[in-house]
Parts: C-alpha cells; structure tokens; sequence
C-alpha cells in the first residue's frame, strides 16, 4: 500500500497558485482603471478638491489591492466592489488632514456646507458644470453624498448603505436635494444648455 | 417668482447634471494622470524539495525518450509505442507539479521500466548497451519516484493531514 500526501493547500501546486494570483491582479489592474475616475469625480461631487479626490480615490484603490493580495477571498466576497471603493474613497477622503478631524466615519452633520473649491485644477470648469457644482455644494453633507451617487448615475442602494438608511429614506433625501436643486439652477433651463 | 425663476423640471435637472458629469467626467480625465497600480506580485510561490525532485523525474524521463528515440532498430515497431505511450503518461504527471499524482507517476514508470525488460528479455537480438542505458535510466526513475512517495507518506503521517492511499 502506498499511502502519499501531503495535500497542497486548496489542491493547488505553486504554478498554478502563482497563475490565479496573476489573474486576480489583472482583473483589479482593469477595475482600477475602470473606477479611478468615476470616482474622483463621485469625490468632487461630493466637496473634495481635485487633489483630494485623486488621493483619496487611490488611497481606496492601493487599499483594495492590498486586500486583493493578502485575502483573495475577502475581497471577492464583496458583493459590490464598485460600492466598496467608494465608501473607502469617502472614508479616505474624511480622513484627510485638517477635513473633519473629528469624525471617522460616514456621519452626516446638520447645517456643514462645503465651500467652493479653491483655487485647484477645478478653476478650469467652465459654466455649467461649475453651477452645477457650486449648487450641489450648498446641499448638506448627507443631500449632497445621495445626489453624489445619483449624478454618478449609481443606485439609492449605495447611498442608502453608505448612510446606514433604508432606500426608502435616501430617496426621499433625495427628492428633496432634487427641489433645492431645481431652485438654485433655475436659470439654467434646457434651451439654454447646448446639447 | 417670475415664469424664468420658476424651478427646473424633473428632466430639465436629469438633463443638466447629466451634462455636468460627463464635462466634470472628461475633465477630471484628460487633467488627473492615470491610477496607478502597483505591478509587484508576490514572490512566486516557493518551490518545496518534493517539486525539486519531481522535476529531476521529469528530467529523467526526457532522457529516456531521447535514447528510446535512438533505439528504433532494436524496438520493434509496436514495443516503442507502447514503452513511449507509458513515459509520456509519467512524464505528464511528473511535469504536473501536483504531488497528488506521484502514485500516478510511480504506476506509469513500472509499466514502462517492464516494457523495457520485456524488449531486453526476449526482443532484442543481441546486448546492446543503448537498451541498457535505457532500462537503468527508467529504473533509477522508478527508484526515485518510489522514494517521493515514501517520504510524502511519512510527512502525512506526521502532519496528520488527509493523504491519498493506493493499493
């Protein structure tokens, strides 16, 4: 009788350990260019400068990477990884020096507005897209993150988990970002706008 | 409020922050450099002595189909398919890197080793030191796949984890 192991771990011999890690690191390399910056973007919607949403957009995305690399498996059990990078771009971004020293998570603070960027590489925005962002500003913390997600074209469901709220409740923060909205752009109707 | 201050409709707002995003979107992407991702992988996995000496098999093995390759007088047509047929399944399994496949490997290597005693036992016409070469070379693979075995075995035992018994 000839009686043969050890077992790899998972079955796996080196080569073909090697071979997944390969694969599971192009895919990020293509999620990564994919989400960047949409999500610099979501990050600006939201109040960050144009600085701060490319470092906190890659500090979410180094993060994911690390994870990636250590526990394959963690990272793939994330239902939504488009969802996850940014709830860590925001958390990223909420940590950043001198910016809301005292608060580490998602939580909205009544009355905080954010200010127009200064003078970034977002004085370049011309017209529209600079009311639309100076308006979208003027919203507090918890209307500006819902309207964020939806100008990113993303689902309540991702607002509504980032605030810890049912949809129910996050459309209807919604709606009313949408009618303040309505009101501060009211110059800017649609004859106006070139296509 | 006046007819111009009136607020927006639902689709006149969907309509400029559509616009706003896909301006800010090409914006941010013709300005901002790209991600940057980390290209370092992880240091391949370490190769253990076991797959060290599956590889020296599998070297052994090549050798062995070189110098079958150079005996077609003395192997008859049919014998040579059949000893080739049995180093190409070893050779499979040692080249595998898959522990698990050394009973598979031991039982390929003995086929072999025989089908080239049978060609020295009653086949060849006379001593030819070619063949010798050949049935040592499969013997000292068999050897030292039979030896991988056992020591895989005693690690099983020793770690006390699941390993695989072949009758």
């Amino acid at each position: 009788m000839t009686n043969v192991g050890p077992q790899e771990p998972h079955g796996d011999t080196p080569t073909a350990t090697y071979k997944r890690t390969q694969a599971l690191n192009a895919h990020y390399v293509g999620f990564a260019g994919r989400e960047y910056y949409p999500v610099v973007c979501f990050l600006i919607w939201l109040g960050a400068t144009m600085e701060e949403g490319k470092a906190a957009a890659q500090e979410a995305i180094d993060k994911g990477l690390k994870l990636l690399l250590r526990e394959p498996s963690s990272w793939e059990r994330i239902a939504d990884q488009s969802r996850w990078v940014r709830q860590e771009a925001v958390s990223a971004w909420l940590r950043m020096p001198g910016r809301h020293p005292h608060r580490q998570a998602l939580v909205p603070l009544a009355g905080e507005l954010e200010p127009d960027p200064p003078d970034d590489e977002l004085a370049g925005l011309m017209g529209l897209t600079a009311h639309v962002m100076s308006a979208i500003r003027k919203l507090p913390f918890e209307h500006r993150l819902i309207m964020a997600f939806s100008v990113c074209g993303l689902p309540d469901s991702y607002a509504a988990a980032a605030l810890g709220m049912s949809e129910h409740e996050s459309a209807a923060i919604r709606e009313e970002a949408r009618t303040m909205l309505k009101r501060e752009l009211a110059g800017h109707r649609r004859e106006q706008v070139p296509e | 409020m006046s007819t111009h201050d009136a607020p927006l409709s639902d689709d006149d707002l969907d309509h400029l922050l559509s616009l706003a995003h896909a301006d800010l979107l090409t914006y941010v992407s013709t300005t901002a450099a790209p991600v940057s991702v980390s290209a370092a992988l992880p240091a391949k996995t370490p190769i253990s002595s076991d797959h060290l000496r599956l590889r020296e098999i599998a070297r052994r093995l090549v050798d062995t189909e070189v110098l079958a390759g150079s005996l077609t007088v003395t192997f008859a047509a049919d014998r040579a398919y059949e000893f080739r047929q049995a180093v190409d399944r070893a050779l499979d399994d040692a080249r595998s890197e898959d522990l698990r496949r050394v009973p598979d490997l031991l039982r390929a290597l003995n086929v072999a080793l025989a089908r080239a005693l049978a060609v020295a036992l009653v086949g060849a016409p006379g001593i030819d030191h070619r063949l010798g070469e050949l049935i040592v070379t499969v013997a000292r693979a068999v050897a030292d796949a039979g030896d991988l075995a056992g020591d895989l075995a005693r690690k099983a035992i020793d770690a006390e984890t699941p390993c695989r018994l072949e009758a």
